[in-house]
């Protein structure tokens, strides 16, 4: 082994440290968000409509127009959480920007409005810090990241 | 003669102790457990060693099943009701590991099993009763339908529609079981994620595979298979506690 090669053993304990676990953890939810969107979001309205028992036109489009406005949006977090496993620092800072905005909208703007005072108040708050939290690391990352493509 | 066996039995039990030590300081010192686990050549050596890990942990998260089964099922003289509790834990924790290894192959991350099994079991297994003490408000809400539908003599559907109504209340509703079920799941999101980044990151270093590949394998494998695995996993318990209730 050359003494520039480093062992899996060693590039594991560079790897696993708290900042870039942190990091790759916000990535992780971030790709599963991804999947979410591409995948299930489609299939849940499909079978929603389907326990509604709509017509077949109708779900088609139903379904057509949820994926239409469901595929970028993965895509686009997809594009992301790769980013953010690269430790890329523009995509860490977009992801932050997006997931802080998706946090606020979520778990705070709710609070506010008169109509949605009462329901799932806890759930949507602990979803709205963890979100921020999430955007929060992302930036720290963004940072960081300059750093990081210098080792 | 009994001389030589008190002392046998002092072993054997300091042994079996001994095992929740080292899973309580693996649980500590993960990364450290991991390294030195794929360390080990032998792979029956391996195995051995991620079993260690695994038992302890599976025990406590049986011991914690229980008390939350118990006061709903049908107390402790019947055994077939904990039996199918353990066989469906069991069945959750063969399944996710199956859907990895499967999710790993699908993306050509060549990964020995005696490998993904010691990643899973350290990053995974090792915090069953932390996820399982997590689970406890959820599964609360569930039994508790379960318990009032068996009271009042409905079906399987009538059953299926008090759940979803009473699931929707609690939820709104602001008392313990909404607050802490909405709170648990949150933490259950940030522990599979933390886990998951683990596990994701110590295949890539292992197996020299590139980072994105080893995370969209285990997002992949979260996505898809998690979801049905936790929907039948409930299913099923619903069905023993209904069942024996």
């Amino acid at each position: 082994m050359g003494s520039g090669a480093k062992s899996w053993r060693d590039r594991m304990s560079d790897r696993l440290t708290p900042i870039n676990v942190a990091v790759d953890s916000v990535s992780f939810l971030v790709a599963t968000v991804a999947w979410a969107f591409l995948v299930w979001c489609p299939i849940l309205v499909a079978f929603a409509l389907f326990y509604l028992r709509r017509t077949l036109v109708t779900s088609a489009m139903a379904v057509l127009l949820v994926t239409a406005f469901c595929l970028p949006l993965g895509l686009l977090l997809r594009w992301l959480a790769h980013g953010m496993i690269e430790r890329k620092r523009t995509r860490l800072g977009l992801s932050a920007i997006v997931l802080g905005l998706w946090g606020i909208l979520y778990g705070f703007v709710p609070l506010f409005s008169q109509r949605h005072l009462e329901p799932r108040l806890f759930e949507q708050l602990g979803m709205g810090i963890l979100l921020l939290c999430s955007a929060a690391i992302a930036a720290v990352g963004s940072i960081k990241s300059a750093r990081w493509s210098d080792e | 003669m009994s001389d030589e066996v008190i002392p046998e039995h002092q072993k054997s039990l300091e042994q079996f102790l001994n095992l929740f030590v080292d899973w309580f300081f693996a649980a500590i010192h993960p990364i450290e457990t991991c390294r030195s686990i794929l360390s080990i050549t032998d792979e029956r050596e391996k195995n051995r060693a991620t079993l260690k890990l695994v038992v302890p942990a599976f025990l406590v998260s049986v011991v914690l099943d229980l008390a939350l089964y118990q006061p709903y099922g049908p107390g402790l003289s019947s055994k077939e009701f904990y039996l199918s509790c353990f066989a469906c834990l069991t069945f959750a924790l063969i399944a996710c590991g199956f859907a990895i290894r499967l999710s790993l192959k699908l993306y050509g991350v060549k990964a020995a099993l005696a490998d993904i099994m010691a990643i899973y079991a350290t990053f995974v297994i090792s915090y069953l009763p932390l996820v399982t003490i997590l689970s406890y408000p959820s599964y609360l809400r569930l039994f508790s339908g379960l318990s009032s539908a068996k009271r009042q003599g409905f079906d399987v559907g009538q059953t299926v529609a008090l759940l979803l109504n009473q699931g929707e209340t609690i939820a709104k509703s602001n008392n313990f079981i909404g607050m802490s079920s909405g709170l648990s799941s949150c933490f259950l999101l940030a522990i599979t994620c933390i886990c998951s980044a683990f596990m994701a990151s110590t295949v890539a270093e292992r197996f020299s595979v590139s980072r994105v590949k080893s995370f969209s394998a285990f997002a992949f494998a979260t996505m898809f298979s998690l979801p049905p695995i936790l929907v039948l996993q409930g299913f099923i318990s619903a069905f023993i506690v209904f069942r024996f209730m």
